[in-house]
């Protein structure tokens, strides 16, 4: 067992690798690719999709998923672009915006969680009935007319540093849902419920209301991408953020976390958002349409479960075998700490969870 | 071992006969040296505890295991039998408890599923369903052939395979409890059809836990214990009490029967519990330092009980009181804060996360312990604390990072133990604790809740396993359909009649012996 682990550890490895291979793959492509500012642009125009992961990353831990983020960052897009209009200042539009977020997660949660529908089918069926709530209140409207220090949330950079704004939000988020996933109760619940539900209800963690969280958290942080994206966009439309559930999902399991739950970690999330974020900037700097690119994420996507369905398969075997080749089994009565093999794996459990 | 000779009892030629026949899995031996013959027109009637070897048996007549050793002869000529297939083309067909049908497939194509009688090149509707009707009424059994089967009752399920066994001409049935899942109108209908099956010259295999049905459906019976045949005999010659000898055996030493200990006072006192569909007016009292062992058949209600005290499965009716206080128990949390612990069943399913290693399958309870401001693990003391009760448990790992998947099912139980000790409860229930774990972690295992009850934990044992309850229980409470039937006290305990009052008068249809009451 303890090959896989390693494997596991590899995989963020080798996701630095392909990140390095995007940069050689970005530079080839375009001399504009290694500037400041183009790597801003990349990172800012991201962030949207990288935060809303962040909550996608936890609810794939323990084995849901939704698939209607998009619909709901469109549906907070829409509430900004209503209150803008009708005179409400941005500053009160934005809390507001965060509340309609929770709401619809928590109408997510609520089917999951105790209803006992599957959240896939919940959520595609929200996908529908958000992205139409939002249709319902703009219409076919576009709604433009944000302040200044608004639309440097989305684009403006940090003092005379090209790092955007929107990437210190990520940061900060990204290192709290990294402390919870892997340093707290609530994460090793999490790939408790991911691994094993009925062992963790059997062990007194409460599973319902722990999914529940989850969507609510993921309808907030779609909320947070909502405010983000269209401070970018520097507009709120209906059609804000379409589709941006197959990024959100793609980068999640290309970070290595098992799509049916149970394992994967923030690091490799986070590396794998950035390396989606500059092999789609790199397309886009080579004159692939944004159609072609969606076509590439799709195969990113694809070839990612292949590859984690495959080393699933030799991990079952490895496991059979792996029964008659325990390392050095004595009885923990005998020793003190337990050292040796002990300690290593720690820091790779400690990696993985 | 074999009180009569086989020979003695018929001159009828098997149909088919094992001889000799040996099963290993890996280093366990489960089936020794076993004779078995089955004859035209009569029925073959199986008996054991669990883990005789009853299934092992079925499953190498079905094809699905080999034997390592021995010989199959069927009609004086040796035979092998490598899958479902050839079962078939050598006539064998097992009945199952829950026969695997297709729900939304008519009664008639279930019959004839793969080889539906034709005409042009189309399925001949007509001849398939008279064909159908004419082996159901064969069997003098009434059910429309053009139902789903999903709207049939598991009893007419079980009809409907037999009647494609037939089809396919089979001339040895085996039914595998058929008895365990129908009601007792049901049954006797059972009974109806396999004395019409005799009639018409199958052999019969007949395995059951009902002692009752064994000894008055048989015409012959084998008793197996521990994966040996004790005797075959004619079944006239066998009474329930020397049938349940015969599965029981001698006394052996128990393998660590619990020491003394100090029964102090009530602790947990249950009055009317009822819930989960069938478990009725369960009531009992449970002391500190008292071990009270909970003995029944699979699905009599005792793992139920545990659930419902644990708060999984919140009771319909009836009081649970703690120290003498009214406890509302919803979930294991509100069950955990009473002090209760429960080491479940199924030691994979609902036990332990075999993902996670060794120190988190043990403190996922009490994980609260632990934590300090905004719900962070403190890793040190976690694996200080859990590090402890490995040691304790004696579980043998390479370390407490070591995966749970990776360790022996014994060392896996240690784990559980661990984990559901760490709460320090003062109610402990125990779900089979010792199934499936070899005789050396047995032995440590009932060590340790020796040890517990002598310090005055209030304890639950439910096992199947009688030298276990016997050894380890202060009282036994017998459970049979949901409810609890007889009381043993240590000193009163009689293996024979426990055995007895768990499975005996069960559905009792064959009363009125069999063929009677048919219209």
């Amino acid at each position: 067992m303890k090959r896989v682990r390693e494997y596991v550890a590899r995989w963020e490895a080798l996701l630095l690798v392909f990140l390095i291979g995007t940069f050689v793959f970005g530079a080839g492509v375009s001399r504009y690719f290694w500037t400041a500012s183009n790597i801003s642009i990349a990172t800012a125009s991201f962030m949207p999709v990288a935060i809303v992961a962040l909550a996608m990353t936890l609810i794939i831990v323990t084995g849901e998923i939704d698939i209607s983020v998009g619909s709901i960052v469109g549906l907070c897009a829409a509430c900004l672009g209503v209150c803008l209009e009708r005179g409400l200042p941005i500053g009160a539009a934005m809390p507001l915006s965060l509340v309609v977020g929770a709401l619809a997660g928590l109408g997510n949660g609520v089917m999951v969680a105790y209803v006992g529908l599957p959240s896939l089918v919940v959520t595609i069926g929200t996908l529908a009935l958000y992205r139409g709530l939002a249709q319902i209140v703009l219409r076919e409207r576009g709604v433009s007319d944000f302040p200044e220090w608004y639309q440097n949330i989305g684009f403006g950079t940090i003092g005379g540093s090209p790092v955007p704004w929107s990437s210190l939000i990520f940061a900060v988020l990204a290192i709290g849902f990294a402390v919870f996933l892997h340093a707290t109760r609530g994460g090793r619940a999490l790939y408790a419920i991911g691994n094993n539900r009925e062992a963790a209800r059997f062990s007194g963690i409460a599973v319902k209301r722990g999914l529940l969280g989850l969507f609510v958290t993921s309808g907030v942080m779609c909320s947070v991408a909502a405010i983000v994206l269209t401070a970018y966009l520097a507009s709120a439309r209906s059609d804000t953020a379409s589709g941006l559930e197959l990024q959100v999902i793609t980068a999640v399991v290309l970070g290595g976390v098992d799509i049916f739950g149970g394992s994967g970690t923030m690091v490799g999330v986070v590396i794998a958002l950035f390396v989606l974020a500059f092999v789609q900037n790199s397309l886009g700097l080579a004159g692939v349409t944004p159609e072609a690119q969606q076509i590439a994420t799709g195969g990113v996507l694809i070839a990612t479960l292949s590859v984690f369905g495959a080393a699933r398969f030799v991990r079952a075997h490895g496991a059979a075998r792996g029964r008659f080749r325990r390392r050095r089994p004595r009885a923990l009565a005998t020793g003190g700490r337990p050292s040796g093999g002990g300690e290593e794996s720690v820091k790779a459990h400690a990696g993985r969870e | 071992m074999s009180g009569f000779p086989i020979e003695a009892m018929s001159s009828v030629a098997p149909i088919v006969e094992l001889r000799g026949i040996t099963k290993r899995f890996g280093p366990v031996e489960v089936l020794t040296d076993i004779d078995l013959s089955l004859r035209s027109g009569r029925v073959h009637s199986l008996a054991g505890e669990n883990g005789a070897g009853k299934s092992t048996i079925v499953k190498i007549l079905g094809g699905v295991h080999r034997p390592d050793d021995g010989l199959i002869f069927k009609e004086g000529e040796e035979i092998t039998i490598h899958g479902a297939a050839e079962a078939q083309r050598h006539g064998i067909a097992v009945i199952h408890q829950h026969p695997a049908l297709f729900p939304d497939l008519s009664v008639a194509e279930n019959i004839f599923v793969g080889r539906q009688p034709r005409r042009l090149g189309r399925i001949d509707w007509v001849a398939m369903r008279r064909e159908a009707r004419e082996l159901l009424s064969g069997l003098r059994v009434d059910v429309d052939v053009r139902l789903p089967v999903k709207m049939l009752g598991i009893a007419e399920r079980q009809t409907v395979e037999i009647v494609k066994a037939l089809s396919l001409r089979a001339r040895v049935l085996v039914m595998d409890e058929p008895t365990s899942a129908i009601s007792r109108e049901e049954a006797v209908r059972l009974f109806e059809i396999v004395e019409t099956l005799k009639q018409q010259g199958v052999a019969i295999l007949f395995i059951s836990h009902f002692i009752d049905e064994i000894l008055r459906l048989g015409d012959d019976v084998t008793i197996l214990r521990s994966g040996r045949r004790v005797v075959t005999s004619s079944a006239a010659e066998l009474t329930l009490e020397s049938t349940v000898r015969h599965m029981v055996g001698r006394t052996p030493e128990a393998l660590f029967p619990k020491e003394a200990a100090a029964i102090g006072e009530p602790v947990v006192e249950v009055r009317g519990l009822a819930g989960c569909g069938f478990v009725e007016d369960v009531s009992f009292t449970l002391r500190a330092g008292e071990i009270v062992g909970f003995f029944g058949l699979v699905g009599a209600g005792r793992s139920e009980v545990a659930q419902m005290l644990f708060g999984i499965e919140p009771p319909d009716r009836g009081e649970v009181r703690v120290d003498g206080g009214r406890a509302r128990i919803r979930s294991p949390r509100d069950a955990m804060r009473l002090g209760i612990s429960l080491l479940p069943e199924d030691r994979h399913q609902q036990g332990l996360v075999l993902e996670f290693p060794i120190r988190a399958n043990a403190t996922l309870p009490i994980l609260r312990r632990f934590t300090r401001w905004l719900g962070l693990v403190d890793r040190t003391r976690e694996a200080e604390i859990a590090g402890d009760y490995a040691k304790r448990m004696r579980v043998v790992a390479t370390g407490i990072e070591q995966l749970v998947n990776a360790l022996s099912g014994g060392n896996q139980q240690k784990v559980l133990l661990a984990k559901w000790l760490m709460p320090s409860p003062r109610i402990l229930i125990l779900d089979q604790p010792t199934r499936g774990i070899d005789v050396g972690a047995k032995a440590e295992i009932h060590r340790i809740i020796s040890q517990l009850a002598g310090q005055g934990m209030a304890i639950v044992l439910i096992s199947d396993d009688v030298p276990d309850v016997t050894a380890m229980a202060d009282r036994i409470l017998v459970f049979r359909s949901g409810r609890i039937v007889a009381e043993f006290s240590r000193a009163t305990v009689d293996r024979g009649s426990m055995v007895l009052a768990a499975s005996h008068a069960g559905p009792d249809p064959v009363a009125a012996g069999p063929g009677a009451g048919r219209p």
